[in-house]
């Protein structure tokens, strides 16, 4: 992978080069493995090594946009022309106020070395011991495990320069035993090291022999208690209905008019934190703004919302360090999503309910209503039968069709364990939770 | 070319592997949208690779690089090699392929106008034009109007010498505007959501998409959908449009019918399917009228090339013949574990990734009845289409759709509008019920450019033909 002397000497090089009135290029380099299992046996396993080039060149109030992966001098000088012609095609953008202007990012180490040595052979021995002890339980066993080095680096001609690396390691087990019980764990962290195969082991066949022998149940409204890995979903689909500027400013988000309103029940509360110590992490974002924590929603109040340079400017407000990579339509997004934890274990939680569901996971969950923030999807993995506060058996899979705020509002206990989840780009690391009374409306079929 | 191509697969076979294929890969996109009356971006992008493939000691590896120096080429080799190897150490079952004949073959996209040679003020022109005939209703606060084009050259070799060389053109475009309520947002899209359509054609689609003349009819439904009455909830004949008939297809048979998934190589991410190996020739999977088949040779089809990522030549078959079920998407790995021939299916995203068993174009063909025709003959029913959101379980059978508007049909006519659509279903009683099939003049293809699948997660543009379909006692619900 490019290094970073390279990439600041790369980015420097074209501001030199400038052509547009401003001009703003960033290095995106990555280096990534990921091994793939199923039935205890690896089936994939795949290395990629590529670093893009994203230049915005601004012509007044006009911007355009070329990416390339062609780092060569020839391809670099054709892409910043190609990138001042189609700004200059178009007619200005009366919300382009600019690039970002240059701030001090406090230091954050965001790469692991144990991720980043990280090699094919070290992802199979992971497996190997994880295969090994599915298969001395009778169990089979699918997942991943990936490391994913990467280099971000930006230069602007408004001074902003910064570049960090970065990584990012994960493991993922979804286990299935003879008598029909499945069971989901996963891990990640910003080091490879860190991951701790045995401990992801024992979750997971301890979920699978739960979930076995599942019944069918009728669906309803339960009170049930989320996994960390299912309360982490529901978070994630809560900020695509809304937590990004652009839906809130144009009054297709939930917290549109609301700001400062109690949204949702006293127990939660939502931050954005790239810099959290439990996630892979980010310094900055895409435009070189440094990342920091935001309150999204406190208290069960909406408090903020993410934003980039260019919403933040609609907004009267300032960027919070939430841009994503160029060209990019849906404007800035949370991407480190954090729900405040409690002080209750599981089991705690459990005991509270006489009658209702342990959810380990959902899938394929989807949004049917954003402003509303209607969703559905399925439970996966692990739903279990709860009776008297204790787990009792389990069941076949359901459909929950429900509004996350409004289940969120009667959510009457939280994990202090929380556990990372979120998928397609961004983590959310939430706790366990009780909610009252949440809706079902199909059964998975069978 | 040839030479650094050779060089990947001579290091790779040097170094162990027993079979390697090479993919070089040069895609170029383009795209404008404007938003509000405003560009909100004009972008190229550009991207050029290789990735090399290997099996060795019964397992597979995979390396790519950006990079074409030979020192490069022959660590990208290696790497593969040494990544199968360390593979083989948790491998228990040999990897065993059907055979396909290695040929050198050349293929280009059909098409009349090429869509990166029509000037961007031109574009930028059609592109204005459909956001202003977007803006003239008050409650539609998001005007969304978008062109695309890609363009994708790529080179398959194998070390059984397969050489093809492929240029796949793909263009499109689509309208949308979003109205905004007091505590509802209503969204209606041409000609189709997610993106509008995109086909392998060249920039004469994009052209006959008549942006402009539809973009009011568009803001229109979108303002009147906020006051339309919401959609009767229960049990009920529905006519699905052909767009949304697409994503039914797409979600209920085409992933399904993906072997790997059936093997059970893909539950940890995508999930399963209800189908196994045995239900082939065996279960019914739908009505007497359901004929559906993988056709990557189809015209405009995203699906369509000439030939796979394993070299396999594109190809028709079929997944359901008269409701029966009677094919997988097969590629060389797993239509070996059936004793048959891969039936083309293999693709990759990119030359940075592995290639799948993906959809090529999954088609239901067409039927007997003119629409109108349809729509007479249903004496109460409600006509759904434009996907809005949707979700199924991890084994494709139950499934929960949205849909952005939807018609009253009553003793025959296609009324008044309504709102929020929903409907649910268990895949083989849905198809189980399909009682009417549109012709072939109502029949279209339908781009779909963001089918995911694999870890890492790959999007993949794939192609469904249909004719709108009526279904009987459909589960019909209301979005809450």
């Amino acid at each position: 992978m490019i290094s970073e002397t390279q990439a600041l000497e790369l980015l420097d090089g074209i501001i030199k080069l400038g052509g547009g009135d401003e001009v703003e290029a960033v290095l995106a380099g990555m280096d990534r493995g990921l091994t793939r299992y199923a039935d205890n046996q690896i089936h994939q396993n795949v290395a990629t090594t590529d670093a893009s080039l994203i230049l915005r060149v601004a012509v007044g109030k006009r911007v355009g946009v070329v990416t390339t992966n062609r780092l060569d001098p020839d391809s670099v000088r054709a892409a910043l022309r190609r990138a001042r012609e189609l700004a200059s095609l178009q007619p200005e953008n009366p919300f382009f106020v600019g690039f970002a202007d240059p701030q001090p990012i406090p230091p954050m180490v965001a790469a692991h070395p144990s991720t980043l040595a990280a090699t094919a052979q070290d992802r199979a021995e992971l497996i190997h011991v994880l295969a090994g002890m599915m298969r001395s339980e009778g169990l089979s066993a699918c997942g991943r495990v990936s490391t994913t080095s990467t280099l971000r680096a930006i230069v602007n001609s408004r001074g902003v320069r910064a570049v960090a690396p970065m990584s990012e390691a994960d493991m993922v087990a979804v286990v299935s035993s003879q008598d029909g019980g499945t069971g989901y764990a996963s891990r990640v962290s910003p080091s490879f090291a860190a991951l701790g195969v045995e401990s992801l082991v024992s979750e997971v066949i301890e979920t699978t022999r739960l979930a076995e022998d599942p019944v069918e149940v009728p669906i309803g409204a339960y009170d049930v208690v989320l996994s960390p890995y299912a309360a982490a979903t529901l978070v994630e689909y809560l900020s695509h209905a809304g937590f990004g500027a652009l839906s809130v400013l144009e009054g297709r988000s939930f917290l549109s008019d609301r700001m400062g309103y109690k949204i949702t029940g006293d127990r939660i509360s939502i931050w954005d934190d790239a810099r959290d110590d439990e996630m892979p992490g980010e310094p900055f974002d895409w435009e070189g703004v440094p990342t920091r924590r935001v309150p999204l929603i406190t208290g069960g109040t909406a408090m903020g919302m993410a934003h980039d340079v260019t919403t933040a400017a609609r907004d009267e407000a300032v960027s919070t360090g939430h841009a994503q990579p160029s060209p990019n339509g849906e404007g800035p997004a949370p991407t480190h999503l954090v729900m405040a934890p409690g002080e209750s274990q599981l089991a705690d939680l459990v005991k509270q309910v006489k009658k209702g569901l342990l959810v380990t996971r959902f899938h394929y969950t989807n949004l049917v209503d954003p402003k509303r923030t209607l969703a559905t999807g399925l439970t996966r993995d692990g739903l279990l039968i709860i009776a008297d506060g204790e787990i009792v058996g389990a069941a076949r899979n359901l459909r929950f069709t429900e509004s996350i705020l409004d289940a969120f509002s009667r959510c009457e206990g939280l994990t202090a364990e929380t556990r990372i989840g979120g998928e397609f780009g961004t983590r959310v690391r939430a706790p366990g939770m009780l909610l009252r009374q949440f809706r079902f409306n199909g059964q998975a079929g069978s | 070319m040839q030479a650094l191509l050779k060089q990947a697969l001579d290091t790779a076979t040097a170094a162990g592997a027993s079979y390697a294929d090479v993919r070089w890969m040069d895609r170029q996109s383009q795209s404008l949208v404007m938003r509000n009356g405003d560009v909100e971006t004009i972008s190229e992008t550009h991207s050029l690779g290789f990735g090399v493939r290997v099996l060795c000691n019964g397992a597979w590896g995979f390396a790519s690089s950006a990079d074409f120096s030979p020192a490069e080429i022959d660590r990208i080799a290696a790497q593969a090699v040494a990544i199968a190897k360390a593979s083989a150490t948790v491998r228990t079952r040999p990897v065993t392929l059907a055979p396909v004949a290695p040929v050198q073959a050349t293929y280009v996209t059909p098409f009349r106008i090429d869509p990166f040679a029509v000037p961007l003020a031109e574009k930028l022109a059609l592109l204005e034009a459909a956001d202003k005939a977007l803006r003239g209703e008050a409650t539609v606060k998001v005007a969304h109007s978008l062109l695309i084009c890609h363009k994708t050259h790529k080179i398959f070799a194998s070390s059984d010498g397969a050489w093809i060389d492929q240029t796949i053109v793909e263009c499109g475009g689509g309208v949308s505007a979003t109205a905004v309520g007091a505590d509802e947002v209503q969204v209606r899209s041409y000609p189709s959501s997610h993106g509008g359509n995109l086909a392998t054609a060249g920039w004469e689609y994009v052209e006959a998409l008549n942006l402009v003349a539809e973009a009011p009819r568009v803001a229109a439904e979108a303002a009147a959908l906020l006051t339309a009455p919401t959609v009767p909830p229960g049990e009920q004949t529905v006519i699905l449009g052909s767009s949304q008939l697409a994503l039914q297809i797409h979600e209920s048979i085409g992933h399904p019918t993906e072997l790997d998934r059936v093997l059970g190589t893909e539950l940890s991410f995508a999930g399963g399917s209800f189908l196994t190996p045995g239900a082939l020739g065996e279960l019914r999977y739908g009505s007497d009228l359901v004929n559906v088949v993988a056709d990557a040779t189809c015209a405009l089809g995203l699906g369509t090339f000439g030939y796979d990522d394993e070299g396999v030549p594109a190809q028709r078959s079929h997944l359901i013949e008269n409701g029966l079920f009677t094919g997988f998407l097969t590629s060389r790995e797993t239509a070996a574990t059936l004793d048959q021939p891969s039936n083309g299916t293999m693709r990759a995203q990119s030359w940075g990734d592995l290639p799948l068993i993906r959809m090529t174009n999954i088609n239901l063909l067409p039927g007997a009845w003119t629409l109108d025709g349809l729509i007479a003959d249903t004496a109460d029913g409600i006509f759904m289409d434009t996907n809005r959101s949707w979700s199924i379980d991890d084994r494709r059978l139950n499934f929960q759709f949205a849909c952005e508007a939807a018609w009253e049909i009553k003793d025959g006519v296609k009324g008044r509008l309504l709102k929020n659509p929903l409907y649910m279903g268990i895949t083989p009683q849905f198809w189980g019920s399909c009682d009417a099939i549109a012709d072939a003049a109502a029949w279209q293809i339908w781009g779909v450019p963001n089918c995911g699948k694999g870890e890492p997660m790959q999007s993949m543009h794939v192609g469904h033909g249909t004719s709108p379909a009526r279904f009987k006692r459909v589960n019909v619900g209301v979005a809450r």
